[in-house]
């Protein structure tokens, strides 16, 4: 009794391109804060002793001499940076460092800081 | 938008090639790819000095002072970022691990590379707690020996798989043209694309791309 004859491979055979993959259904990575970012990395590379370059909390780096700057805005953004700031846990001049920084004007990490009152807890 | 890190504790495992292997593929399939080079040795920079492929940016010199910053700019501007991290466990590394969507631990079939891909994966488990996000990982054989397989590398493959751990199907094989590419500039797709060499990094980029969708089903 001869054995049946196996099945057809064609479609196997046939070289179809790779689909490609929707990544914008990845949401972002939840937000956080540069200064969590670096503190749990400190904290887990303790626990592992990890090489670092983490400056030690009070070794942090110096910020750069400040000066103060005087203006008017529309009372309507002054309340919104008002409520963001609460929202956020930062000052009002945070934010406005922040979007200067995302509209291309130099502001380096090390000064941005979240609020100047409550010691050097930096960036975003 | 995905974030992979390619991350060990062992240096030498294959990390680098990897990351210039699944870069390339994913930019000759037409995604927008930016490679980290957080290396201090910069060979994934240096590859792409040579490198022509239109999709893939290498950005060198990452260290952990710039690694966020750098990243957020990535992010913003390509469809897939690729961190080649530094071997050892290192800060910066734990950085970019929390802000990663899948991490590949590469490793060979030696005890010492499963002993440091262990440790990874425990660092990612840290990690994903911190960040109160799941991170993806799984583990990769690299530098896999065609047509035969020593008993040591048999015992250490099998009992590291028998620890439970995301491994990839795919390994990646040992090739002579892996090697040549950091002479050429090119990758084997496009030096010989119907070669071993190319289908095998095809077939590795397919299964992480299919880990990504399923992170993207998921979401």
């Amino acid at each position: 009794m001869s054995k049946p004859p196996l099945p057809s491979i064609d479609s196997d055979l046939m070289a179809t391109p790779r689909q490609r993959v929707d990544l914008k259904g990845l949401r972002p990575r939840e937000p956080m804060t540069d200064a969590a970012v670096e503190a749990n990395s400190r904290a887990i590379g303790e626990k592992w002793g990890a090489s670092t370059q983490l400056p030690r909390a009070e070794m942090a780096p110096p910020l750069a001499p400040v000066t103060s700057i005087r203006g008017y805005i529309p009372q309507y953004l002054d309340d919104e940076l008002t409520i963001k700031a609460a929202e956020r846990r930062v000052t009002k001049t945070f934010l406005i460092m922040e979007a200067l920084a995302k509209a291309g004007y130099r502001v380096d990490e090390t000064d941005l800081v979240q609020d100047r009152r409550r010691g050097k807890q930096r960036g975003n | 938008m995905a974030i992979i890190s390619i991350a060990s504790a062992k240096g030498g495992c294959g990390k680098t090639t990897v990351a210039i292997l699944l870069g390339a593929e994913l930019a000759l399939d037409g995604y927008k790819v930016a490679l980290l080079d957080c290396d201090l040795n910069q060979h994934a920079s240096a590859f792409g000095v040579k490198a022509k492929l239109p999709g893939l940016t290498v950005i060198g010199d990452v260290t952990e002072t710039n690694v966020l910053s750098e990243l957020k700019k990535a992010e913003a501007a390509q469809d897939v970022v690729l961190i080649d991290l530094p071997g050892g466990s290192s800060t910066l590394a734990l950085k970019a691990l929390q802000r990663s969507h899948f991490v590949l631990v590469p490793a060979q079939a030696s005890l010492l590379d499963a002993r440091d891909a262990t440790k990874t994966v425990a660092q990612i488990d840290d990690a994903q707690e911190l960040a109160r996000a799941p991170i993806a990982r799984a583990v990769m054989w690299t530098r896999f020996q065609p047509g035969f397989e020593s008993k040591s590398a048999r015992h250490v493959r099998e009992s590291l798989e028998g620890q439970g751990l995301p491994i990839l199907k795919s390994v990646l094989m040992e090739r002579a043209a892996f090697r040549e590419m950091h002479i050429t500039g090119q990758v084997p797709r496009q030096a010989d694309p119907s070669g071993g060499p190319a289908a095998n990094i095809t077939a590795v980029a397919t299964e992480v791309l299919d880990r990504l969708r399923q992170l993207a089903e998921a979401a």
